[in-house]
């Protein structure tokens, strides 16, 4: 059963550019994350200090083990969220089959 | 032998005016828990929220304690007017005010049925067990755990105005914690009646004028909003004085 979570993060101002790099630095690592099925960050059209991260993980568990992981604690935990004006945070779960 | 007593209720500054509160406690003197419950919830003419709520914990705490609320009589109601409870309504559309409430120290006995008929009622209520209140407890824990200046901070955010009601934000039950990080960062953690509510971006403006004013000192260095959206906000997140302000301006609530 598939574990969704969907962060949207604003940025402070004067801070995306560097929030827009932790998120490409970290992209790669979190995708080969054991139980990630999918992993994207985005950027909004219309304000480019509002970004969407989408993950998707096997199970609770993948993110979990996500949370824990050195990269979070130290890009998002460290780098990212004191560079935020506000975030949400909100959790899925996969309705039906997974595709 | 077992001993058999009366347990005593007592709540200090209930929101009801001390007339109300004692023509209420009048109306059901004898009856049990659940009769005067219902009375006072939905009688014809005489219903008293306030009371009612009171004697519904009592009956939780009584239920609790292993006794049946069904077998409890109201007795030996006294009620004396409480101190007012006395908040600022805050610019509430474009102007602070005053508000007092009137309130009322209640106090009354639940009777076992067979002693309230066997004497009349007549029964010296025990010292104790007094209902405690276990959410009382909790009160005073998180009273205690509070930092001052997380306080200071959700003073200020009485002064941010939902620009739909023109009630501030902390009455509306929106801000749901306020705590203040390392290097005096405020964490806000907020929610709205629905996230996409087209307003968050008003609002955050009016909180940064207010945490972060142009000119004067500042009590915190930033802030950051945690949007919260589950669970979801609901009508009873809205305060006493939110309460008010929301009839003062037409509303049912």
């Amino acid at each position: 059963m598939g574990h969704v979570i969907i962060a949207t993060w604003t940025a402070r101002e004067g801070e995306a550019d560097y929030i827009r790099s932790i998120l490409e630095k970290m992209t790669p690592g979190n995708r080969a994350e054991e139980k990630s099925v999918h992993f994207q960050a985005q950027v909004s059209n219309d304000d480019p200090n509002t970004f969407v991260v989408y993950e998707h993980y096997t199970d609770a568990t993948g993110y979990e083990e996500h949370r824990a992981s050195e990269p979070f604690q130290t890009l998002v935990l460290g780098e990212v969220i004191p560079r935020l004006q506000s975030r949400s945070v909100t959790t899925f779960t996969t309705v039906g089959d997974e595709a | 032998m077992t001993l058999v007593t009366a347990l005593t209720i007592n709540e200090s500054q209930v929101r009801v005016p001390c007339e109300e509160a004692r023509a209420a406690l009048d109306t059901v003197s004898g009856l049990t828990a659940p009769q005067a419950r219902e009375k006072l919830r939905f009688a014809a003419g005489h219903t008293c929220e306030p009371v009612a709520r009171i004697i519904d914990k009592a009956m939780s705490d009584a239920r609790s304690s292993g006794l049946d609320p069904r077998q409890l009589v109201v007795t030996a109601a006294t009620v004396t007017a409480g101190e007012d409870i006395v908040r600022v309504r805050r610019k509430a559309h474009g102007k602070a005010d005053w508000i007092a409430s009137a309130t009322s120290d209640i106090r009354f006995d639940l009777t076992p049925r067979g002693l309230y008929e066997a004497t009349g009622a007549h029964v010296a209520p025990a010292p104790s067990p007094t209902v405690s209140r276990p959410e009382d407890d909790m009160a005073d824990r998180r009273a205690a755990d509070r930092d001052p200046l997380a306080d200071s901070v959700r003073e200020l955010l009485y002064e941010v105005i939902d620009p739909d009601l023109g009630i501030n934000i902390v009455d509306l039950g929106f801000v749901r914690n306020v705590t203040v990080e390392q290097g005096r960062v405020a964490i806000i953690t907020m929610t709205l009646t629905s996230a996409a509510c087209p307003l968050t971006e008003i609002m955050s403006d009016q909180m940064r004028a207010e945490l972060l004013p142009a000119e004067g000192d500042r009590l915190v260095s930033d802030f950051r909003i945690e949007w919260q959206w589950v669970p979801a906000w609901k009508p009873s997140d809205i305060t006493a004085d939110g309460r008010e302000q929301l009839q003062a301006i037409g509303f049912t609530i």
